[in-house]
């Protein structure tokens, strides 16, 4: 950005107009923000002066053969003016996305069934609806994690426990099937994390190199979650055998702070607690708002926390130093929400976060995530699938949830647009007509009623009546 | 009348400034301004000196209501209570935490909510009083009975429902309207026909069981039995007579309802995308903006006084025996 633009808007009186570079941004991208109302819609408009850039030639496998290749050395953008529209409820939306109105929609979960049927074999496919609509679905799993921590300084769940700590977290870590919690409550959007990197994140093993050997093991080709035995037996090795602490006899009490509140959250919650309660431990939830959450997080007093994390950028870095012991929330206030410090994993760390990647930075992030797996600071949770759908008038759509700055290369045909925008929306007026004629016909006992009163009363003059 | 109204509104101001003080403390005591600096600041490596700077640009970095390290006045003002309080009795609302003029989005989001409240209104107190006069002529017989069961059901219903299922209905099934949506100028005019008719739709059942309450009230007095005695007919005797007088209380309660029109509707405004002011506050509250809470509060009070006084001003214009003083 030039000076002269920084200049300019920071001259007395500007702010006072709310004339700020927030608000009005400059750039030299493929697009200018021409109506910014972001309570209505904000309206971007082709660059006249962009420098110019060619739609790509080459792509990953399969890209060709999709037709992602078919623009290869076009001028970009495609798009002369794309209005993103402010729409606050999921029914409208979803409603505008089915008429055309809108080009692209997630889905949401109370709209799941009527765009996604699920095969036999768990499968997820378009509905048949949504097919003969032309509408087309891609999906991709997020750069994300969304996890369950233990803070590492409290002395029954964390460090100060040592050993028993560690395998009461480990029977944790098998016992809550993250599984079921993503096909209950997330419509099967999500896969179970086996470790803190996500899938697209260097350091990411797919298949049975892949699995957290503590809690899962592979079996027909898929995952499958160690048997709750296993569990109590780490219970026992705990010190808690069938959740009762051996020295005293007492139930083992554990507390789960969460945002999450109200009705809604009354399901999940009461799904946490059962998944305790196979090994006998009774979850004691502890509801708290955001900003008391946090509170809680910076001073160390929770003992059980569910956090996320989104990729800044895709290196295996951004995850792993959400455990760096340097980076603990309470001591240094940093992003180690658990407070977890193993010298092993930091030295580790150290000697990984500036590497390149290659072979010896995968040996360094597999050893961390050894590491990790049986310290089990997190249950590793999970890595949510987006789903987008799109009008067969959209093009050049692949999901990259790493990168903004997509919108140069997507075309769309608005004839095609243009047609089935009419044909799906032909008004239809008989309704309204037939709502008047049933409207006439109940009026008209009423009117013949009003009728007879008027003659059953004597008659008066007009200057009588006044 | 006058020495009433200045009297009437020299007591705002205590209660302004009790709003005020309420507002502040329950804002504060969930949010304290770190935290708010926090939540700005987005929540990542976010720094102690990130957020005293965040405070101290924006008055944040006082002692909230007392401050002790201050002599005389400065004690009360020097504090973030008021210094931001205090501009809020000439109407000078500030900035938002974001930087924007509180003032300037208040004047830009009104007239959204305004182009749903004033037709709303309009159409509503003429479809109701219609329905209600109706009901009230047709008194006892199965119009009458059938109309107050309508009626019951009607309000019955959750606003919910009939917002969404008047968009599937309408917008979706039928195609007459757009499902949701806004524009500026006449374009905005197709966007409004659907929240205007549902609200009005929504909000028929209890408004013509409360109106048909005051036209059988009426009905019921000597000087309606006089005016029959005299061989009106019906239609007269509920138009000139009945009307009139059950307009009163009608009258009055629209009144007090008038200057917080221009706020919005919450849900409806939501359901329909409507950039009125209606989410503004929810959405500061969402946002923790709270130059913008304090000003819509305040606001929103002084709206309500105002319209107190006008209903009670309108009194006196309805019923020449009521006397202010």
């Amino acid at each position: 950005m030039p000076w002269e633009a920084d200049r300019f808007h920071t001259q007395p009186g500007m702010i006072d107009k709310n004339i700020t570079l927030n608000w009005y941004p400059i750039g030299t991208g493929p697009y200018m923000l021409t109506e910014n109302n972001p309570n209505l819609r904000m309206v971007l408009q082709r660059n006249p002066n962009f420098h110019g850039e060619l739609y790509p030639d080459e792509g990953m496998p399969g890209d060709a053969e999709a037709g992602m290749l078919d623009d290869a050395g076009k001028p970009i953008p495609f798009i002369d003016t794309v209005i993103n529209s402010l729409e606050l409820e999921s029914i409208p939306r979803w409603n505008k996305f089915l008429q055309g109105y809108y080009d692209v929609s997630g889905i949401g979960s109370d709209t799941f069934d009527q765009a996604i049927k699920v095969g036999n074999a768990g499968d997820l496919a378009l509905s048949d609806d949504m097919r003969e609509k032309g509408i087309q679905l891609s999906t991709a799993v997020a750069t994300s994690t969304y996890y369950f921590g233990f803070n590492m300084l409290d002395p029954v769940v964390g460090h100060p426990a040592g050993e028993r700590g560690r395998y009461l977290r480990q029977a944790i870590s098998i016992a809550v099937d993250k599984e079921e919690y993503i096909s209950i409550f997330m419509n099967g959007r999500g896969i179970a994390g086996q470790g803190p990197l996500p899938p697209g994140i260097y350091g990411y093993e797919e298949g049975e190199a892949g699995i957290n050997p503590l809690t899962h093991v592979w079996r027909d080709d898929r995952p499958v979650r160690r048997p709750l035995e296993e569990a109590r037996s780490l219970m026992v090795s705990a010190g808690y055998p069938d959740g009762r602490d051996a020295s005293s006899g007492e139930v083992l009490k554990l507390y789960y702070d969460t945002v999450a509140r109200g009705p809604d959250s009354k399901a999940q919650l009461n799904w946490w607690r059962k998944q305790f309660a196979k090994l006998g431990i009774e979850l004691i939830v502890r509801p708290t708002d955001y900003n008391r959450f946090q509170d809680k997080m910076l001073k160390g007093t929770a003992q059980m926390f569910s956090w996320g994390w989104n990729a800044d950028y895709p290196d295996p870095e951004n995850f792993l130093f959400l455990l760096y012991g340097p980076n603990g929330k309470v001591e240094h206030k940093g992003e180690n929400a658990g407070n977890y410090n193993n010298p092993e994993f930091d030295r580790l760390f150290e000697q990984m976060k500036n590497m390149e990647d290659g072979p010896e930075r995968l040996v360094i992030i597999q050893k961390i995530v050894d590491i990790l797996r049986q310290d089990a600071p997190w249950l590793w949770g999970l890595h949510p699938k987006s789903f987008a759908l799109y009008h067969d008038w959209y093009f050049n759509s692949k999901p990259n949830l790493m990168a903004n700055n997509t919108l140069k290369y997507k075309r769309i045909d608005p004839q095609l647009r243009t047609q089935k925008r009419a044909e799906w929306n032909q008004p239809v007026t008989w309704p309204l007509w037939l709502l008047l004629a049933l409207f006439l016909v109940s009026a008209a006992p009423a009117f013949i009623s009003y009728q007879r009163r008027q003659r059953a009363r004597p008659q008066l003059s007009a200057e009588e009546e006044a | 009348m006058i020495a009433y109204i200045i009297r009437r509104l020299l007591y705002a101001i205590p209660i302004l400034i009790g709003v005020n003080l309420i507002t502040f403390a329950l804002f504060f005591i969930v949010n304290p301004p770190d935290q708010v600096a926090r939540l700005h600041l987005g929540e990542r490596h976010v720094t102690q000196q990130a957020i005293d700077k965040w405070k101290a640009q924006r008055g944040y970095d006082r002692p909230l209501v007392i401050n002790s390290e201050a002599s005389g006045l400065g004690v009360v003002t020097d504090t973030i209570f008021f210094e931001k309080s205090l501009r809020l009795f000439v109407f000078d609302f500030g900035a938002s935490d974001n930087g924007r003029d509180i003032s300037y989005d208040i004047s830009q989001r009104m007239w959204p909510s305004l182009a749903i409240a004033i037709p709303s209104l309009i159409v509503a107190l003429v479809v109701n009083i219609f329905f209600a006069m109706l009901l009230a002529f047709f008194r006892g017989s199965y119009i009458d009975i059938w109309g107050v069961i309508l009626c019951v059901v009607l309000m019955s219903i959750s606003a919910l429902f009939y917002y969404i299922g008047g968009q599937f209905l309408v917008g979706k099934l039928l195609h007459l309207v757009p499902i949701s949506g806004y524009d500026t100028g006449l374009d905005a005019t197709k966007f409004i026909i659907l929240p205007v008719v549902i609200g009005v739709a929504s909000g028929i059942g209890a408004s013509t069981r409360w109106y048909r309450t005051f036209f059988l009230e009426e009905i019921a007095k000597d000087f309606v039995r006089t005016a029959r005695a005299k061989g009106l007919s019906e239609t007269t005797v509920l138009f000139r007579h009945v009307l009139k007088n059950a307009m009163i209380p009608i009258l009055t309660g629209i009144v007090v309802a008038l200057p917080l029109l221009f706020m919005g509707s919450l849900i409806l405004e939501s359901f329909f995308g409507i950039p009125g002011l209606g989410s503004y506050t929810i959405d500061a509250i969402n946002q923790q903006d709270f130059a913008i809470v304090r000003a819509m509060v305040f606001l929103g009070s002084v709206l309500y006084i105002v319209g107190l006084i006008l209903t009670d001003i309108s009194y006196t214009l309805v019923d020449p025996r009521v006397r202010l003083s």
